[in-house]
């Protein structure tokens, strides 16, 4: 095991970091919003994926299989395990029972670090490392390491190459439902609530998406009925229910339009 | 309003719900071949405490587990004292890490295995019954034919052996509960890995 580290660390430097990496069927790399930032503003960071065709990485919940991309960063000597703002996922379905949730083709992670005040005017340095699962039918577990250089100053000046990279994300963000949903378990099946005039029409054409895991099954898929002033579904519970949130999130996706409706127990 | 709504959707979504293996509930039965053309059936080993491995050799999170000798020396472990050790492979043929018996003998004999058996359920029949959705997906079987845990082998999800030691590995656990007549827990984890190649 050391002997691999010792020999990992050595190729690192010998091909030094790099913003971007070609991994197995991942296209991957390190970047900001901005080339130029304050001291004591945030970086908008953003981890860039270019899957091969046919293949996906994983949401916050990935589903009945895989695993969620994850990525730590370093700078001003300060390690952060960055929570993404993950866009809208999609569902990729394995069979009739089985579902994962992910990303295709070419999305960005974003995520926000806080830079402190007292950073020093010129370079800044940024090191990150992601791993994630990368899988077609075959799985391929990947990692990298990446370095970002910026600049501190007065100004904050975007990075003209990638503002399209980060709209698409920020359109594809989902928007926080107000409050007034629910939920219960109810023996094998938990129900769900939601206020009618959150939707007037039904919520029937929008793609569920629990981001909440183990509560109910990831293949479920709701059909929404009237009951007086709300829409309710009941879905099959989660194999792997153990005991009922706090709060449970889900998704309802149409197109770039997503909602996350926090729902309470009821 | 609700007390209506719930016994009429019952009806109608009952064919779809009841799945089988449910923790604290008789495993479900089943006869499968193994590696070397012999037939198992789980009532074989009423009386023993069973457990259940899903595996795919080409898995990464498999392999994690085989490479490491994590795997093999919890198989050892359980066998030493009496514990029967299933490993199940319910890829389809033509999928990813579906193999004939020669093949699975193969791997299994290069990695160290110490199975009871190695059962190929090429129509996946078993492995829908149990609701396998990964490699690996653990359970755990006891004398009685209750099943006592269904889920992950360990409590870190990743592909990165660095991590077993750092983890709490479920299975050993489950059978010493279940050895000294004590409640399983957790009995239920998420388990983690490849999907199973249905």
């Amino acid at each position: 095991m050391r002997m691999m580290t010792a020999l990992g660390l050595m190729i690192l430097f010998q091909s030094g970091w790099a913003d971007s990496a070609r991994t197995d069927h991942l296209q991957s790399q390190l970047i900001s919003e901005h080339s130029s930032v304050r001291a004591g503003g945030v970086l908008m960071l953003g981890l860039l994926l270019e899957h091969d065709p046919g293949w996906h990485t994983y949401w916050k919940n990935p589903g009945d299989s895989g695993l969620e991309t994850r990525m730590q960063v370093r700078l001003a000597e300060e390690e952060h395990t960055v929570a993404f703002l993950w866009p809208l996922p999609e569902r990729v379905p394995l069979d009739a029972q089985l579902v994962n949730f992910g990303y295709k083709g070419r999305v960005v992670l974003p995520t926000v670090v806080p830079l402190p005040a007292n950073l020093p005017e010129g370079p800044l340095q940024i090191e990150a490392s992601a791993s994630w699962l990368v899988c077609e039918e075959a799985c391929i577990p990947g990692r990298a390491d990446y370095s970002l250089t910026l600049t501190v100053g007065e100004a904050v000046i975007p990075d003209p190459r990638w503002q399209e990279d980060f709209a698409r994300s920020a359109r594809r963000q989902p928007r926080q439902a107000s409050a007034g949903s629910g939920f219960s378990v109810e023996g094998d099946r938990v129900r769900l609530r939601l206020p009618r005039a959150l939707f007037p029409e039904s919520p029937g054409s929008w793609v569920f998406f629990p981001e909440t895991a183990e509560v109910v099954r990831n293949s479920g898929e709701p059909r929404w009925r009237r009951q007086g002033r709300d829409w309710v579904a009941v879905l099959e519970r989660n194999e792997f229910f153990t005991s009922a949130p706090a709060q449970f999130d889900w998704l309802l996706v149409r197109g770039d339009d997503g909602i996350r409706v926090s729902a309470d127990p009821d | 309003m609700k007390m209506k709504l719930i016994p009429l959707l019952s009806l109608l979504l009952l064919p779809l719900w009841g799945h089988a293996a449910k923790v604290g509930e008789p495993a479900p039965a089943f006869t499968l071949t193994d590696s070397n053309g012999q037939t198992h059936s789980l009532a074989d080993f009423r009386g023993k405490t069973v457990v259940l491995e899903w595996t795919n050799a080409e898995c990464p999170f498999v392999k994690k587990h085989y490479d490491s000798d994590n795997m093999q020396s919890q198989q050892r472990a359980a066998t030493a004292g009496g514990v029967v050790w299933l490993v199940i492979n319910s890829g389809a043929p033509g999928k990813q890490g579906h193999v004939g018996g020669a093949e699975a003998n193969r791997i299994q004999g290069d990695w160290g295995a110490a199975q009871t058996a190695y059962l190929i359920d090429a129509d996946g029949k078993v492995g829908r019954a149990y609701d396998a959705k990964t490699t690996p997906h653990m359970y755990v079987i006891d004398g009685d034919g209750v099943l006592r845990y269904n889920g992950a082998i360990d409590s870190i999800p990743s592909a990165d052996q660095a991590d077993i030691l750092k983890a709490v590995q479920y299975v050993p656990a489950a059978l010493m509960a279940v050895a000294s007549g004590q409640k399983v827990d957790p009995a239920l984890t998420r388990p983690y890995g490849c999907s199973v190649k249905y």
